[in-house]
């Protein structure tokens, strides 16, 4: 390769790392300024309870989500009883929920537009009573609304991680004469701790991003209070240093889920699933009446709920803006894949044919952007770029206008930052399994490197490509608090709707762009499922 | 090759991205509103189709939209912003990002008391914030005044929404320009006193909350009311039926009310249009829709109201106290609020 192309790869990654640096060390510069009248207000009446409130509140979440993900995976891995394939299967559902969905719907429950409201007013007159009856809109019905939306990552980690662990593995426990529970926390539970790390870490940092939730159940976290310092107290320093916070915390995480990756491995030597025949437990009543519960208060009361607001408001349905909302969601979540994939590939093409430490550490910067939590990537994004305009209309001398602020632009960048994660993780993957001797194998044939890319490894890569593009389809396409700041005229997406009807508690209308939501969500989520489970079926 | 095809692919999708979105219209007015799509669509139906300019709509919450505003600065592409409470447009006044404006028309539809005493801002409908309580368990003589609410005898009976709504700063801050900050905040602390449970929900929550027994009385505005009684659900429609409205303050100062309004923004590219847009919300066909849609009062007693509105008592003693005054004793409110521990 020549040089001239070497610093143009080098440069162009460049340009990329600085986009996502800009907004990290600007919100990390600001530390440094003079402490203004909010900070100080903040640091007085606020601060404790965001702090306070944040780790309860990941700690709770954190404990709950291992416990119910890893006991779940367990029993539908190693025990035999009526539905398990189909548990298996309902119990990944609630990850096509978004959590401030389950949030509205949870809240609505015993309203006067809630089913439970209405099953109980309409059988027993005990309507109010329900109402009456309690309040999830605090930290508790938080903690339990985000366990309920998250579990599912860790279960769906430790599945794999249990199954492919041989038979054998457990075999040898069994004939070293331990019972039951010594083969679990003996052996099980050592298998799965890498699979419940990383699971764990990003129910962390997904709860410590909630915006949404938080907000609506009034629960004042980190992510609120950035927004609140901002907006509503209007002190961009504040929210700086309230973000900085933050982000220290979320990047203490990810090194210490590096550490304890790093140090073991759990590969199954001979790499092949064994035939296994599963335990019949005695108990099996009661497992089967333990999955249901779970998927009942996982995902089938909020379907009940949704129909049954559906039904509640179909006089109201605007059909029209309903489709409007569709097309823009839709649309820009489109966009922005397509954007994000192919600039990966980029990424990640750059990094194969000049391997140096430059871009091999660069795909490490592009990794992190989804521990950035949306609040606080959004308001690192706005105040750079008013900077910039301003600067850019004083050197050209022209009148200042909204170069960049206000556009899609943005919005994309912002996208761009925080899910490049999600493809740069599984295409660098790809190109890694595709051997170097395809390369030169190809360029022995005369072809270009750019040949080499679309004739040889994009054919390899498209299953990687297509599911790359369907998971940031749907982050993008759920994605609220970004969108919520960012967004230009008359851009209205499903969750912002949903966001905007809950604000007004106009709950009963969240029926059907809630439901449709949840359908785009379902899509991947089964792909998902069906790969996993396939692996993981005998 | 490599070099420009490497461009190509990696500009071209961010090009098409924003290409394909961004629309120039020639005649158009930027509007940044916290009022609800569905209530001024209808008229900005009517004034896109009679005047030809296009009117680019921007929703979110008052707060965030004025901080974006500021932030934006001179490069800010809101020409105008309309929203709810005086507090709110004398607290974009005093930020600096509104301006005066010269309009003959204008002074002469909004009547002095619903506009900014220095032209900033213009108020386009009334509303009135009353109490609304269950007749079952309450008299009305016990509450004639929004001063009785703290009155011991309603201990676990009241409930109002969270201070943080500027419908109660508001509320206070009228309740300080005519009593003095002291008895404001005795005023604040026996209601506190009084809640049958922390704040929580908006103001049709605390109607819901008076229907079910949660509270016997509460404060909310006059067209939460009428949103019920015009309901298709029966549900909602009987609720109507087992609340009543009380406009207090009837034989003193009157009922509080407050406006929604609007202001053309400092750096407007498109002011022409701008007060164009505002005259027409403040015109009598306007005025007829837009206080009609969400069952709220014109700014002119001479427009009629809808026949529900009317059913609660039409014309009542309104405050008349300068809604400017509103604006300058929020922050006061506030503070106030936080000391009497209102959440």
């Amino acid at each position: 390769m020549s040089h001239k192309a070497d610093s143009l790869n080098n440069s162009l990654t460049l340009i990329f790392v600085l986009i996502f640096l800009v907004p990290v060390v600007f919100i990390f510069l600001n530390i440094f300024s003079d402490s203004s009248e909010v900070w100080i207000h903040i640091q007085t009446y606020l601060l404790q309870d965001y702090v306070l409130n944040s780790l309860i509140i990941v700690v709770f979440v954190a404990a709950f989500t291992v416990i119910i993900g890893t006991s779940l995976a367990w029993i539908v891995s190693m025990y035999e009883f009526p539905g398990v394939n189909i548990f298996k299967w309902l119990l990944i559902l609630p990850m096509a929920i978004p959590t401030y969905v389950n949030g509205y719907i949870y809240s609505g429950l015993n309203e006067t537009s809630g089913i439970l409201f209405n099953v109980m007013e309409y059988c027993f007159g005990l309507g109010p009573y329900v109402y009456n009856l309690y309040d999830l809109q605090n930290i508790y019905g938080v903690i339990f609304i985000m366990t309920i939306s998250l579990y599912p990552y860790v279960y769906l980690l430790c599945l794999p991680a249990f199954a492919n662990h041989s038979y054998s593995v457990f075999e040898v426990g069994k004939s070293l004469g331990l019972n039951k529970y010594q083969r679990l926390t003996k052996i099980g539970l050592p298998i799965v701790r890498p699979a419940v790390v990383a699971g764990v870490s990003f129910v962390i940092m997904e709860t410590l991003a909630e915006y949404a939730t938080m907000e609506y159940f009034g629960v004042p976290t980190f992510a609120t209070g950035i927004f609140r310092a901002w907006f509503v107290l209007g002190d961009e320093v504040s929210s700086f240093r309230l973000s900085s916070i933050l982000l220290t915390l979320v990047f203490f995480l990810i090194y210490f889920e590096e550490m304890s990756r790093g140090k073991r491995k759990f590969d199954n030597p001979t790499n092949k699933i064994y035939e296994r025949k599963k335990e019949v437990p005695k108990n099996k009543t009661q497992l089967v009446i333990l999955c249901s519960l779970i998927v009942f208060f996982g995902s089938f009361l909020q379907f009940f709920q949704i129909f049954y607001w559906i039904s509640y408001s179909l006089d109201r349905i605007n059909i029209l803006f309903i489709f409007e909302l569709i097309t823009s969601s839709a649309s820009i979540a489109l966009i922005g894949a397509i954007v994000i994939v192919l600039f990966t590939l980029n990424i990640a093409f750059i990094s194969r044919v000049t391997k140096n430490v430059f871009t091999t550490l660069s795909i490490k910067i592009f990794s992190l952007g989804y521990a950035i939590p949306g609040v606080v990537l959004a308001v690192g994004i706005i105040t750079p770029t008013s900077y910039m305009e301003k600067a850019i209309s004083s050197v050209l001398d022209y009148p200042p206008e909204n170069l960049l602020s206000g556009t899609f632009f943005l919005l994309l960048i912002a996208y761009l930052v925080r899910f490049s994660t999600i493809s740069i993780k599984t295409i660098d993957s790809g190109f890694n399994k595709i051997s170097s001797s395809y390369d030169l194998l190809a360029s022995s044939f005369g072809y270009s490197k750019l040949q080499v890319l679309t004739k040889v490894h994009l054919p390899i890569l498209l299953p990687t490509i297509s599911s790359a593009t369907i998971l940031l389809f749907v982050d993008i396409v759920k994605e609220l608090p970004m969108t919520l700041i960012l967004r230009p005229f008359n851009f209205h997406t499903l969750p912002v709707h949903l966001y905007e009807l809950a604000e007004a508690e106009n709950l009963s209308s969240i029926g059907v762009p809630g439901l449709i939501l949840i359908i785009i969500c379902l899509i991947p989520v089964i792909i998902l499922s069906k790969g996993i489970i396939k692996n993981v079926r005998h | 090759m490599f070099k420009k095809s490497i461009y190509a692919y990696l500009v071209l999708p961010a090009v098409l991205a924003t290409g394909c979105f961004s629309s120039a219209v020639a005649d158009e007015v930027n509007l940044y509103t916290a009022r609800k799509e569905h209530l001024i669509r209808p008229l900005i139906d009517i004034f896109e189709n009679d005047t030809g300019i296009k009117v680019n709509i921007l929703t979110a919450k008052t707060k965030v939209l004025i901080k974006k505003i500021i932030d934006e600065g001179e490069s800010s592409p809101a020409d105008l912003l309309i929203t709810v409470d005086a507090g709110n447009l004398h607290d974009a006044k005093l930020k600096n990002i509104s301006q005066k404006i010269d309009s003959e028309l204008l002074n002469q539809l909004v009547p002095k008391n619903l506009r900014d005493t220095d032209g900033h801002w213009y108020g386009l409908s009334v509303r009135s914030r009353v109490i609304m309580y269950n007749p079952t368990t309450i008299k009305p003589e016990e509450i004639m005044n929004y001063e009785n609410l703290a009155d011991d005898n309603l201990a676990g009976r009241v409930c109002i929404r969270s201070s943080s709504n500027i419908y109660n700063q508001s509320l206070l801050a009228s309740l300080i320009f005519h009593k003095g900050e002291r008895a404001a905040l005795e005023w604040a602390k026996g209601v506190v006193s009084n809640f049958s449970r922390e704040p929580k929900g908006n103001d049709r929550g605390q109607m819901t909350a008076v229907v079910l027994g949660k509270c016997d009385v509460t404060i909310a505005n006059t067209y939460y009311l009428g949103k019920w009684i015009s309901s298709k659900k029966e549900t909602e429609k009987s609720y109507a039926k087992q609340i009543k409205v009380l406009f207090p303050n009837q034989d003193s100062r009157g009922a509080h009310i407050n406006i929604s309004g609007g202001f053309v923004t400092k750096n407007a590219k498109n002011k022409a249009n701008a007060i164009q847009l505002l005259e027409f919300l403040a015109s009598d066909t306007a005025q007829e829709i837009y206080a009609r849609k969400n069952h709220e009062y014109p700014i002119r007693q001479d427009i009629k109201v809808s026949e529900i509105v009317k059913s609660w008592g039409y014309p009542f003693k309104m405050d008349d106290m300068n809604l400017t005054s509103l604006g300058r004793l929020n922050d006061e409110a506030g503070k106030i609020f936080d000391i009497a521990g209102w959440k």
